[in-house]
């Protein structure tokens, strides 16, 4: 079996995403079957093939493409910047694509709405398309709209221009895929809302490779804790998405009742900055320790006490799970899939979203309960080395690459 | 050596086809596109400019 691995977006910097497509990759390999990882490289603008070490420079087409397709000639498809720049983007793709070769795989898997769309509008021949949906494209540009303008709600977005492109982009893909992938109930009602069919879904949960974990845990991670402090944890991209800002503003709060702990954010962003001004305007920029990005985060969780997951929106973060196989107590937001990640105060705890007076007043109390945290961390960790296996995942996987495939066979 | 074309011969894909004469393109690499894209590959994508010439908003 020969499949492509493919997104649209830049295969490095997904965070959790190129985890999974990496693992996935290597495990599929090791079984026998062929793999090949296509993505994007913003740095280089080009698009590769990562593993044969081939590429095309967006380069070559996209002068071609800016000049035809221009606001003077166009006026419709440049009314709107952002769409006209992901259309302008996805065309350079689907080329770039198109030139490295998309037909001769037995199935194809797309890591997000745009890759599945470019991949069905190049195809000469039939594929089966399996996609992922790691997130809810529609939803997460409309937190980016969101930021310049507080007053807008979701409703109000999907119903603008830009709000129905990107809906489409993951309608068209749901309906021109043979199964699509979810690790999650909410990612998969996002998609049901949309009246996608129920017997498309296939739930699989992101997985991590627990011996690698471990492996990478044993190594001392380069500082201690401050003496007599707990440490309370976060790991991710620093975005608005990640909602990093609730957690300063708990801290802030946090501060006015006791002052035994300090807070390490790993991960770099958009918002570093922004986040590092804003913990200084609220009097926590000396208990905030801002690491930048790490390469070994089970060695850094081994310092944590407690993990604190405050997204706006997240579909199944690595980083919980980590956390939990660190054995940590996790607070996630109480939205999107992170609730169904924790049973609450049995592995961990859910609060209400966006809402730092909750996140504050859980910290407190988990602060002055060192039992409470060792056991509910304790059940983390045993349920996370149990659900979350790598095999498994990467196993079922290779079954609906193959009911797929089957599903295509009776399609033509 | 790279082989330099008018893009205006590649106009087929465009279904609004605009002359820039101005830009030049690498005839092997347009060729390779033309015998891999399908025949009726066109920009804009139509299902993308329903939306964006539907009435509403």
């Amino acid at each position: 079996m020969k499949v492509l691995l493919v997104t649209y977006w830049e295969l490095t910097q997904m965070g959790g995403i190129w985890t999974y497509v990496k693992q996935l990759a290597d495990r599929l390999m090791a079984l026998g079957v062929e793999v090949d990882i296509m993505g994007t490289n913003g740095a280089k603008n080009e698009v590769y093939i990562r593993n044969l070490n081939r590429s095309f420079s967006k380069d070559k087409v996209w002068p071609m493409l800016q000049a035809k397709l221009n606001p003077t000639d166009l006026p419709q498809f440049t009314s709107d910047s952002l769409v006209a720049y992901y259309e302008l983007n996805r065309y350079a793709f689907e080329m770039a694509a198109a030139y490295l070769g998309v037909d001769h795989y037995d199935i194809i898997h797309a890591q997000d709405p745009v890759a599945a769309v470019a991949m069905k509008r190049i195809l000469k021949s039939y594929k089966p398309l399996v996609t992922s949906y790691h997130g809810a494209l529609a939803r997460e540009t409309f937190y980016d709209a969101q930021t310049s303008n507080p007053q807008l709600t979701l409703p109000a977005y999907l119903q603008t221009k830009q709000g129905r492109y990107f809906l489409s982009l993951e309608e068209r893909s749901a309906e021109q895929s043979e199964l699509i992938l979810v690790s999650s109930y909410w990612i998969k009602s996002t998609l049901t809302d949309l009246q996608v069919p129920e017997s498309k879904f296939r739930i699989i949960p992101y997985a991590v490779d627990i011996p690698a974990y471990r492996a990478q845990a044993a190594v001392k991670f380069r500082q201690r804790k401050p003496a007599g402090k707990k440490v309370i944890a976060f790991t991710g991209r620093l975005e608005h998405i990640k909602g990093v800002h609730i957690l300063v503003k708990a801290l802030s709060s946090l501060k006015r009742i006791r002052s035994d702990w300090v807070c390490w954010i790993a991960g770099e962003g958009n918002l570093t900055e922004d986040l590092r001004s804003l913990a200084n305007d609220l009097g926590v920029g000396a208990d905030i320790v801002f690491w930048g990005k790490l390469d070994n985060i089970p060695s850094f969780l081994r310092h944590a006490d407690i993990y604190v997951q405050p997204s706006l929106q997240d579909t199944q973060p690595f980083s919980v799970t980590e956390a939990q196989l660190a054995g940590l107590p996790v607070i996630v937001s109480g939205t999107a899939g992170m609730p169904e990640m924790v049973q609450p105060e049995h592995t961990g705890w859910v609060v209400p979203p966006e809402n730092a007076e909750s996140l504050s007043a859980l910290l407190n109390a988990l602060l002055q309960d060192d039992a409470t945290r060792a056991k509910v961390g304790a059940a983390a960790k045993a349920w996370a080395e149990q659900h979350r296996s790598l095999e498994e995942m990467v196993l079922r996987t290779l079954h609906v690459y193959q009911e797929a495939i089957q599903l295509g066979g009776q399609r033509i | 050596m790279t082989l330099l074309v008018p893009s205006d011969l590649y106009n087929r894909w465009f279904s609004t086809p605009v002359s820039t004469t101005h830009i030049e393109v690498d005839y092997a690499v347009m060729n390779e596109l033309m015998r891999k894209l399908p025949k009726e590959y066109v920009f804009p994508d139509p299902a993308t400019m329903h939306i964006l010439t539907s009435e509403k908003n």
